[in-house]
């Protein structure tokens, strides 16, 4: 073996008991030994661990438990909140439908996004989506809308009896409790409901009371009654005569000994009160009284 | 057996079997102007940072990764300095002649200067080889090289050193 195999070896401390025999006669062992020797002078200071150990736990007291904030993280949290904001806010405008009301006495006059045109009458709602208005045509309605369509403008209107789906044409829908009225003014509509799925050509309506189906006929109009502030009834239940002069008027009525069923056929005005009432209780033999806080009390004449 | 270090107890553990080992080798790797106790600190420090994804085992990879890794600012570094144990006069046996401890110190100080001359590498794993008695594997470990690599700084260190310092 060579010497230089032999130091390689012993500093290895590999060395079996011959070699180191062998190795230890030789004069580079002398050397080797001798420098060992004094480079053990230079062995590392003392190292007092738990002194030691006693500061590091010091410092992380001082310091508190370090929970590092890994930028990584903090870019997530950034990103999730812009996601949650922007996606919001998306929402918000793209996906959330428009939502257009009236309250008492008032009426409104509205246009989608393909110009068609719809007049809200008193205390209505109207819901449609006007970004998507492409995609997604349909409207939400409850209470009463006239709707003028423009040529060749598909959509369907909903309401919580039945769905009224149009082909360019002008037509009324009234829903109200228990009150379901479609007039058809030009064209042809689709209504379809529980009870029916017709088609309903112009100057035509269908009526639906109390699961009761009423299919009517009238003269060339141009557009509903209540569009030029007047409300028409042909052969509705006084009840519903009453409800709708609470709505144009904003008042509450209370009757007495008045018969709600009998069938009214008239109209009244939305624009002179007293000239109102007279119109729907002079038929009806009802006499009126407004008292000091503007409720109109109603009574028969049956006693 | 604990996923994660973070526990008290378990560092404390750790912080005892690690520690002068740790201090040792960052001792022979930067000398003693170099504060290894303070290097100690915060290589511990680091993995107290890290504790809650190391696992009990791995901390003795960690923390000599760390110091592998520690590297000085080039502007507070000061020389490697090493120092060794000089016999006091009244220990010395009767037989040493003012001479002879003369000669003695002359020779420490010219190995002292050898020393301080290898490279940061060959002292770390030599002196790690020949004081603390570290086998060539274990020094691999701890500098995370080939055993390979580690005989061949042991033996150039060597050599170097009876190059500078000569025969006695």
């Amino acid at each position: 073996m060579k010497p230089d195999r032999y130091i390689e070896k012993w500093l290895n401390g590999t060395l079996n008991d011959e070699e180191r025999r062998e190795f230890e006669k030789t004069e580079t062992y002398k050397e080797l030994k001798e420098l060992s020797d004094s480079i053990q002078k230079f062995k590392a200071p003392t190292f007092d661990t738990e002194s030691e150990l006693l500061r590091f736990s010091d410092r992380i007291k001082g310091k508190g438990k370090v929970v590092r904030m890994n930028w990584q993280k903090i870019l997530l949290r950034v990103a999730a909140m812009l996601t949650i904001v922007v996606g919001s806010y998306i929402y918000y405008m793209y996906y959330l439908p428009a939502t257009i009301e009236t309250t008492a006495a008032q009426k409104k006059r509205i246009f989608l996004p393909d110009s068609s045109e719809v007049i809200l009458n008193a205390v209505s709602k109207i819901k449609f989506n006007e970004n998507r208005w492409n995609r997604d045509r349909r409207l939400v309605l409850d209470g009463e809308a006239y709707f003028k369509v423009r040529k060749g403008s598909i959509f369907s209107v909903e309401t919580s009896t039945g769905t009224v789906r149009v082909l360019g044409t002008e037509f009324n829908v009234k829903q109200r409790k228990e009150f379901f009225e479609v007039v058809c003014f030009e064209g042809l509509v689709q209504v379809t409901t529980s009870l029916i799925d017709n088609k309903l050509p112009a100057l035509h309506s269908i009526r639906i009371l109390n699961g009761e189906v009423i299919q009517g006929q009238f003269k060339d109009t141009a557009s509903p009654s209540w569009i030029g502030n007047e409300s028409e009834f042909n052969s509705v239940p006084f009840s519903q005569v009453i409800q709708e002069f609470e709505r144009q008027y904003n008042t509450s009525i209370v009757s007495e000994s008045v018969d709600m069923d009998a069938l009214f056929t008239g109209r009244f005005t939305h624009e002179d009160m007293i000239l109102a009432l007279e119109s729907i209780t002079i038929p009806h033999h009802i006499t009126y009284q407004i008292t000091e806080d503007q409720q109109i009390l109603l009574s028969g004449e049956s006693e | 057996m604990p996923d994660n270090i973070c526990d008290e107890h378990t560092f404390n553990e750790i912080f005892r079997l690690h520690a002068r080992e740790l201090h040792d080798f960052l001792y022979y790797k930067f000398g003693v102007d170099n504060n290894p106790k303070d290097l100690v600190q915060e290589a511990f420090m680091k993995l107290w940072d890290n504790c809650h994804k190391i696992l009990p085992e791995k901390a003795r990879a960690f923390l000599f990764t760390v110091a592998n890794r520690q590297m000085l600012n080039d502007l507070s570094r000061k020389k490697t300095a090493m120092t060794y144990a000089s016999k006091e006069p009244v220990q010395s046996h009767s037989g040493e002649t003012p001479e002879y401890l003369l000669q003695e110190k002359e020779y420490m100080e010219k190995l002292k200067t050898a020393i301080e001359s290898l490279t940061e590498e060959q002292r770390t794993a030599f002196l790690l080889n020949r004081i603390e008695g570290k086998r060539h594997q274990e020094i691999a470990e701890m500098l995370g090289i080939s055993r390979k690599a580690v005989e061949k700084r042991i033996y150039t260190a060597l050599k170097k050193i009876q190059e500078r310092v000569g025969k006695i």
